[in-house]
C-alpha cells in the first residue's frame, strides 16, 4: 500500500480491503470509542508475517478491543483494517474462515465436550483438519469426553487453542490466554502455546501484559497506550529505543505498564528485559 | 453433519432438557388433567360432561403457547448468561443462520410437543367416553384450527416473546415486554378506532393483522439478534433494533390508517359514495328558505372488503359506513359549508316525522371517545348558520332555560295546528300555544312526563299516564289538543284519529280475536264515551289522512285495496267531495299523509301510489283546503323523494335518491337541482 493508498484508506476502509498485496494484519488510523472513553485513537500497526507479535498494554489499553476488531465483531468508528486479506466488515465470512482465535476465558457450551466442540466447529472451516484436531487434542493431553463446565480452566484454554489451531488458520489471535490462570496451569498452556507455535510459519498475534509470557514467545513486541502503537518492533528494538515522540515506555511490574511522559528514563526499571534475561 | 445441522443439533443439545419435560408434560398432564376433571366434575357437580374436539384444540394450543414461553423465550438469553454469544460471532457462518437454527428447533419442537399433547387429550376424550381417537385422526377439526384466530394469536404472542427475549438478559421477562411492545404497537390503532370508531376493524381484519403479525415476529426476532448483536452489541441495542424493526413493520397499518382519518374527515358531494343521512330528523330548513341544513355521509370501503362498520358507533353518528357530517347548503348557489365536526349530525326532531321551516336548527356534535352523540348541543341560527346558544342534555338536567330560541326552535318542528290556525307545539315537556297578544300559554295537564317527543293522533297526542306528578310510562292516555284535556286511553277502535269534533276510529271485532268482518269508521265522543257508527256513505271509505278541520282525504278501496277515486269526506256528515287527480297517476292511491308544512301551516302531503306496473311510488302535494285541489310537484318521472321544506306556498326542497337536493314547483314538472351543483364552493367549518 502506498502513502496515496494509506491516505486513502483512512478515509474509506474499501481502499484498503481492495488493495492488490494485503497484508495479514494492517490497521490504520483506528479509531474506537465506548461511549465517551475513546479507546483506540488512531491506531497503526502492521504485522510481520511469520511472527509473533506481542501486544503489551495496561488493562483497559484497548488489546481486546483491537483483537475484537480483527475479528470482526467490533465494528471501528474510523480507519481501516486488513486482516488476513480481508476486510472484517465486508467478509466476515471469509475473514473468520483464515483466522483463529484464542479467547481469554473459554466460551464453548458448558455442555459441550472438547469432542463435541470439535464436531460442531468443524463444518464451518473449510480447512478444518480433523487429523490436526486430533492430534492437538492428544499431545495437549486434554479429556475429550469431560464438558467444558468440568474442566479446569487449563484443559479449557488448551482446548480453545486446538480448536484455534484445527483449521491452520492465517492468523492466530490469542486475548489474554494467560490470564487468570494459576503459576502451574499457566506455564502448562504457555508450554502447550509455544510447542503449537514453534514451526514459525504462523502469524500470531498475542495479547497480553504478561511480560513472561512476552519474553518467551513474542518475536515483536507493540505497545499499546493511549489508543495507539507507542512502540512496534523487535524486543531488541522496543528495549533499546524511545518512542518517537520522545515518550518512554515504564515498566512496573508483570501486569503494569504505563506510558510515562516525563523527561529521562534512564533509571527506569525493565522488567521486560530482565524477564528476557531469564528466559534465554 | 453440515453447518446447519449442527448448529441445530448444538441447540437441541443445549434446550433438550427443557424439551424433554415439556413433551414428557404434554403426553401426560392433558391425559390425567382431563380425566381427573371430569371424574371431578361427575362427582362433586353432579351432571353430564364431556369433551369434544375443541378441548383437544385448546390443549395443543396451550403446549404451542408453553413452548413459547419457556423454550422459546430462553434460546437467546441462555446464550449471554452462558457467555456463548461470543463463540456464535466468531462462527463464520454468522449470527443469522444461527437464529435459524434457533427458529427452527423452536418450530419443531413447538410442533411435536403439541402433537402429543392433542393426542393426549384426545386419548383422555376417549378414555371419558367420547370418541376413540381414531375418529379425530380423520377428522379435520385440528387441521382446519391451524387459521385459526387463537392460534395466530399464539403465533404473534409466541413470536413477539422470542422476539423479546433477545432485548432482555432474563427470559422471565420476556413475555410482558413482548406484551408492552405488541401494546404500544396497538397503541395508535386503538386510539384512533376510539376516536373514529367508523375505523373499528372488522373481524377479517384483524386476522389480517394477525397473520402479518405471526409473519413480523420472527422477523423482527431475527433482526433484534442479528442487528442487536452483531459488532459487540448488547440487549440494549437489540432493543433498539426491535422496535425500529416493529415501527417499520407497523407504518404501513399506521399509513392505512391515517389515510382512512383523511378519509374520515373528507367531503365530495361528487364523490360515487356520497349520502343523505336517511333519518327523518337530520334535516331542516330555515325558515326564510335560503339554507337547508342535512346530515350527509359518505361510505368508504374496509381493508378486505366493503362491510358495513357499525358495531359500536352509534345510528346517528356513523349512518352507513362513513362519519355523518351537518352541512348548511345556500339553496340560492348550492354552497355549502360544514357546521361541524364529523360524525356530527343536523337534530330536527320532529313530530310525525313533518318538516316544517325553521327559525333556528341544533347541532349534536360527535363526542368520538365515547362512540356516540355528545351531551352538548349547538343551537343555531338557522338564516345566518351562526351558533346562538349551546345546551347540555343527560343527567336529567333540563335544556335550556326557557329561552325564546327554544321555544321558536320547539315550535318549528311541532306540525300540529289547531282548526282555528293556532299552532301547538311541546315545549320543556309541555304542549304550549300561541295567544292572541303573542304571548305562550301552557296547556293544562299536558305533560309528556319527560324531554322526549309523542306519537301524535291528528289533533291529539299519546301522552304517559301521570298519577299525581309522577308519570306511568307503562300506561297512555290521550290528550286532545283542541280540547286541552287528557282522555282515557280508547281500546274498542282502531286506527284512531283525534280530530275537531268527534274523534273517529275502525271498529275492532269482539274479544277475543278482535276481528272485525267489515271494519268500519265509528265516531266517539270523548266527553260523554258514546261511540255512533259513520254514515253508510262512508262508512267503508278509506280515510288517508285528516285535515285540521277535522275533513278527511279518501276513497272507496278497489279489490287490491287502492282508491281509484279521491275524494274530501266529512266523516260526521258523510258528504264527500271529488279531489281531481292528475292523469299520469293512473294506479290508484295507497296512502296519503303529512310530509311537510310551509311556514303558514299548509300542510304538503306525500300521496303514495301504484303505477301500472303495480311498483309504489309517491310524489308530494300541497293540500288547498278552499280549492279543494291537490297541486302535485312534479309529474310521472319524478323519482321518489323526502321532503325539506317549503320556502314559500309554491315551492318544496327535496331530496332525489339521497344523492342531490332538488327544488321542485307546486303545479309543474320542473325540478332543479340545488346541491350538489359542480361550481358550488365550500368553505371549512367554522
Amino acid at each position: 500500500m502506498n502513502a496515496n493508498q494509506t491516505a486513502l484508506a483512512d478515509r474509506d476502509p474499501v481502499v484498503a480491503c481492495n488493495s492488490a498485496a494485503p497484508p495479514v494484519f494492517a490497521a490504520r488510523g483506528l479509531a474506537m470509542r465506548f461511549g465517551k472513553r475513546r479507546v483506540l485513537d488512531g491506531l497503526d500497526l502492521e504485522l510481520v508475517p511469520g511472527q509473533v507479535t506481542a501486544l503489551l498494554g495496561e488493562n483497559g489499553a484497548g488489546k481486546s478491543t483491537l483483537i475484537k476488531l480483527a475479528l470482526g465483531v467490533l465494528k471501528a468508528d474510523q480507519g481501516s483494517l486488513v486482516v488476513a486479506g480481508c476486510c472484517p466488515l465486508r467478509q466476515p465470512k471469509l475473514l473468520r474462515e483464515r483466522i483463529g482465535f484464542v479467547p481469554d476465558v473459554p466460551d464453548a457450551y458448558p455442555w459441550m465436550t472438547v469432542r463435541d466442540l470439535l464436531r460442531f466447529l468443524a463444518p464451518h472451516w473449510p480447512t478444518w483438519d480433523a487429523r490436526l484436531a486430533e492430534s492437538l487434542v492428544a499431545s495437549l493431553r486434554i479429556p475429550t469426553d469431560t464438558p467444558f463446565k468440568s474442566m479446569s480452566r487449563g484443559e479449557g484454554m488448551k482446548a480453545m487453542l486446538a480448536a484455534a489451531l484445527a483449521p491452520r488458520p492465517a492468523l492466530l489471535l490469542l486475548d489474554e490466554p494467560f490470564a487468570g490462570l494459576d503459576p502451574l496451569v499457566r506455564e502448562e498452556v504457555l508450554r502447550s502455546v509455544i510447542g503449537e507455535l514453534r514451526d514459525g510459519e504462523r502469524t500470531v498475534l498475542v495479547a497480553t501484559h504478561d511480560l513472561d509470557v512476552v519474553a518467551r514467545i513474542a518475536d515483536r513486541v507493540a505497545i499499546l497506550a493511549h489508543g495507539k502503537i507507542a512502540r512496534h518492533g523487535t524486543l531488541g528494538e522496543v528495549l533499546g529505543e524511545k518512542a518517537a515522540d520522545g515518550a518512554v515506555v515504564a515498566i512496573e511490574g508483570d501486569a503494569a505498564l504505563a506510558l510515562d511522559d516525563g523527561a529521562g528514563i534512564g533509571a527506569a526499571t525493565f522488567k521486560l528485559r530482565d524477564a528476557l534475561a531469564a528466559t534465554r | 453433519m453440515n453447518r446447519f445441522a449442527t448448529l441445530i443439533w448444538k441447540e437441541w443439545r443445549g434446550e433438550r432438557r427443557s424439551i424433554v419435560t415439556l413433551a414428557l408434560a404434554a403426553a401426560l398432564v392433558p391425559c390425567l388433567g382431563l380425566v381427573i376433571a371430569r371424574q371431578l366434575v361427575l362427582r362433586f357437580g353432579g351432571g353430564r360432561y364431556t369433551y369434544d374436539d375443541s378441548t383437544a384444540t385448546i390443549v395443543a394450543h396451550l403446549a404451542l403457547l408453553a413452548v413459547a414461553l419457556t423454550v422459546g423465550a430462553e434460546l437467546v438469553p441462555r446464550e449471554s448468561h452462558r457467555g456463548s454469544i461470543a463463540l456464535l460471532r466468531r462462527l463464520p457462518c454468522g449470527l443469522l443462520r444461527a437464529f435459524a437454527a434457533k427458529l427452527v428447533l423452536l418450530l419443531l419442537a413447538a410442533s411435536a410437543i403439541a402433537l402429543l399433547a392433542w393426542l393426549s387429550a384426545c386419548v383422555a376424550i376417549g378414555a371419558t367416553g367420547g370418541p376413540w381417537f381414531p375418529r379425530f385422526l380423520i377428522n379435520r377439526s385440528f387441521i382446519i384450527s391451524a387459521g385459526a384466530p387463537s392460534l395466530l394469536l399464539i403465533a404473534v404472542l409466541g413470536g413477539f416473546t422470542v422476539a423479546a427475549s433477545t432485548w432482555l438478559s432474563r427470559a422471565t421477562l420476556a413475555l410482558p415486554a413482548a406484551v408492552l411492545a405488541l401494546a404500544l404497537a396497538a397503541l395508535p390503532v386503538h386510539v384512533i378506532t376510539e376516536r373514529f370508531p367508523g375505523l373499528l376493524l372488522l373481524p377479517r381484519e384483524l386476522e389480517t393483522l394477525l397473520w402479518i403479525g405471526a409473519v413480523a415476529a420472527p422477523i423482527v426476532a431475527a433482526l433484534s439478534f442479528v442487528l442487536g448483536r452483531r459488532h459487540g452489541g448488547t440487549e440494549r441495542r437489540s432493543l433498539a433494533v426491535g422496535l425500529l424493526a416493529m415501527l417499520a413493520l407497523s407504518l404501513p397499518a399506521y399509513g392505512w390508517m391515517s389515510h382512512r382519518i383523511a378519509e374520515w374527515g373528507r367531503i365530495d358531494p361528487e364523490a360515487e359514495t356520497f349520502r343523505f343521512t336517511n333519518l327523518p330528523f337530520d334535516d331542516a330548513m330555515s325558515d326564510d328558505g335560503r339554507f337547508a341544513y342535512l346530515t350527509i355521509h359518505h361510505e368508504f370501503g374496509s381493508l378486505l372488503g366493503s362491510d358495513r362498520r357499525l358495531q359500536r358507533a352509534g345510528s346517528w353518528a356513523c349512518d352507513g359506513d362513513g362519519p355523518t357530517h351537518p352541512l348548511q347548503i345556500d339553496v340560492a348557489d348550492g354552497s355549502w359549508r360544514e357546521i361541524g365536526t364529523a360524525g356530527s349530525i343536523v337534530m330536527a326532531p320532529k313530530l310525525d316525522w313533518v318538516a316544517m321551516p325553521a327559525r333556528y336548527v341544533m347541532v349534536a356534535p360527535f363526542d368520538g371517545f365515547g362512540c356516540e352523540l355528545a351531551n352538548d348541543r349547538v343551537l343555531l341560527d338557522a338564516r345566518r348558520g351562526v351558533e346562538v346558544a349551546k345546551e347540555t342534555i343527560g343527567s336529567g338536567r333540563r335544556p335550556f332555560a326557557d329561552r325564546s330560541e327554544r321555544i321558536d326552535l320547539d315550535r318549528a318542528y311541532q306540525s300540529c295546528f289547531l282548526p282555528d290556525g293556532r299552532q301547538v307545539w311541546l315545549h320543556r315537556g309541555e304542549f304550549v300555544t300561541e295567544t292572541a297578544d303573542g304571548s305562550i300559554r301552557v296547556l293544562p295537564d299536558s305533560s309528556i312526563g319527560g324531554d322526549g317527543y309523542v306519537p301524535a293522533l291528528g289533533l291529539g297526542v299519546w301522552l304517559p299516564k301521570t298519577v299525581g306528578s309522577q308519570s306511568v310510562q307503562s300506561a297512555v292516555e290521550i290528550y286532545d289538543l283542541a280540547r286541552e284535556r287528557r282522555y282515557p286511553k280508547i281500546t274498542h277502535l282502531a286506527d284512531l284519529r283525534v280530530r275537531s269534533g268527534k274523534w273517529i276510529g275502525r271498529s275492532i271485532g269482539p274479544r277475543p280475536t278482535r276481528i272485525a268482518t267489515a271494519p268500519r269508521w265509528q265516531l266517539f265522543d270523548p266527553d260523554t264515551g258514546a261511540t255512533t257508527p259513520a254514515p253508510d256513505s262512508v262508512a267503508t271509505d278509506e280515510l288517508f289522512w285528516f285535515d285540521d278541520d277535522g275533513a278527511a282525504l279518501g276513497g272507496r278501496n278497489d279489490a287490491l285495496g287502492r282508491v281509484n277515486e279521491l275524494f274530501r269526506i266529512n266523516p260526521e256528515l258523510g258528504t264527500r267531495e271529488r279531489i281531481a287527480l292528475p292523469p299520469w297517476l293512473t294506479g290508484g292511491v295507497y296512502k296519503i299523509s303529512l310530509a311537510a308544512r310551509t311556514l303558514a301551516g299548509t300542510p304538503i302531503v306525500r300521496v303514495v301510489w301504484v303505477t301500472q306496473d303495480q311498483s309504489p311510488t309517491s310524489h308530494f302535494a300541497r293540500w288547498d283546503r278552499t280549492r279543494r285541489e291537490l297541486r302535485f310537484a312534479g309529474d310521472a318521472d319524478t323519482p321518489q323523494m323526502e321532503a325539506i321544506g317549503c320556502p314559500d306556498d309554491e315551492t318544496l326542497l327535496a331530496i332525489e335518491g339521497q344523492r342531490r337536493l332538488v327544488r321542485l314547483r307546486f303545479g309543474s314538472a320542473a325540478r332543479e337541482v340545488v346541491f350538489p351543483k359542480p361550481q358550488a364552493t365550500s368553505e371549512a367549518p367554522r
